[in-house]
């Protein structure tokens, strides 16, 4: 099509140009988005509107219905655990940080489990444990963890493994005590995960890997990391979480949960691992 | 060139240009719909099909009304 006017005939050139390239924006966004090459991927919901990504919490009965407050939709856990399902992504990444909204008034303690069977089994990772964070004892932090002591003997996670006392009553909480001290060194019957039940004044030291979580305006903001490859995938492509808070129902109480952000991660795509990943698909 | 031709000439830019961005959009949104019925939630989990259609229809009613406009000269 000629134009009179050089400009337009220019200016008619580019603008086609611009046409052309918009689906091809297009296209690679999604491709991004399905794929990742950044290596992180964010799945978030919000209980305002419902995502592709992250089904509803359920069984419904023990829930109560969403509600909205000041424009903040949220949805309150009355019962000890509830379930949510994931799509799972279209390339595989390295971990799952799973990240929730909530307020807990009264709960002693709110774990995050991922299911990694068939037969429903969940490991389980500590997202609020209120014992831990009123404990008043004696606290050494280091990369390994956290340990807490009653009357303060160790003065650092490599001392506590040498010298490991097999006579003090010990509290692992999201810890593997295992992994550090040898088998004929741990009693196993002094060594007792953190239950809602326990007495913490018949024990002696606290080992755990928790975090407390963080506080924003009247929520509190908890997070934790699974390895991506425990996670059972179903035959309809999903990943199966559970919120769970021992004792909830007992108490009466409830978990008000304002939002649930799931980050996958893994190294990004370089031109290096995509030469790869094509080589080895085209089974060069 | 006189002020009418220009303005003529503008408007025929205006609405080539339409009426290549809706044969643009009705192919890039064949193409995708294609896509995303293969592979359900490819694009529609992270782009809205759906809006994408109503731009469609928005591009096509210029298109038609160029055409229109042709048929009433």
């Amino acid at each position: 099509m000629k134009y009179q006017s050089k400009f337009l005939s220019f200016f008619d050139k580019l603008v086609k140009i611009a046409i052309c390239l918009l689906p091809l924006i297009l296209l690679s966004f999604v491709i991004e988005k399905n794929y990742a090459f950044s290596g992180h991927k964010d799945y978030v919901y919000d209980f305002e509107k419902d995502s592709p990504f992250i089904s509803h919490l359920e069984p419904w009965n023990r829930l109560s219905p969403i509600s909205e407050e000041d424009s903040v939709y949220s949805q309150s856990m009355k019962d000890d655990s509830v379930y949510f399902n994931v799509k799972k992504p279209l390339t595989s990444f390295e971990k799952i940080t799973v990240k929730v909204t909530y307020q807990n008034p009264s709960a002693e303690m709110l774990d995050v489990g991922l299911r990694i069977s068939q037969k429903d089994d969940y490991l389980k990772l500590p997202l609020e444990s209120k014992l831990i964070d009123s404990l008043q004892w004696s606290k050494l932090e280091s990369a390994d963890g956290i340990m807490y002591q009653k009357n303060k003997e160790f003065s650092s996670f490599e001392d506590f493994y040498q010298n490991f006392p097999p006579d003090k009553k010990i509290i692992s909480h999201n810890f593997n005590i295992k992994k550090h001290v040898s088998e004929e060194k741990t009693n196993h019957q002094n060594i007792t995960p953190l239950r809602p039940s326990i007495k913490i004044e018949n024990f002696d030291i606290v080992v755990t890997n928790y975090k407390t979580p963080t506080t924003s305006s009247s929520w509190q903001v908890a997070k934790n990391t699974f390895n991506y490859g425990h996670a059972y995938v179903d035959e309809n492509d999903m990943m199966r979480f559970m919120l769970a808070a021992p004792g909830l129902r007992q108490e009466g109480a409830e978990i008000k949960i304002e939002q649930i952000e799931l980050q996958f991660e893994r190294a990004p795509y370089t031109a290096g691992t995509a030469i790869d990943k094509l080589k080895k698909f085209f089974k060069l | 060139m006189n002020q009418e031709n220009k303005n003529k000439e503008l408007s025929r830019f205006f609405f080539n240009n339409i009426a290549f961005l809706f044969y643009a959009l009705c192919l890039s949104f064949v193409f995708l719909l294609l896509i995303d019925t293969f592979n359900p939630g490819f694009v529609s989990d992270y782009f809205s099909l759906n809006l994408f259609k109503y731009i469609c229809l928005g591009v096509g009613l210029v298109w038609v009304f160029k055409n229109v406009n042709k048929i009433v000269k």
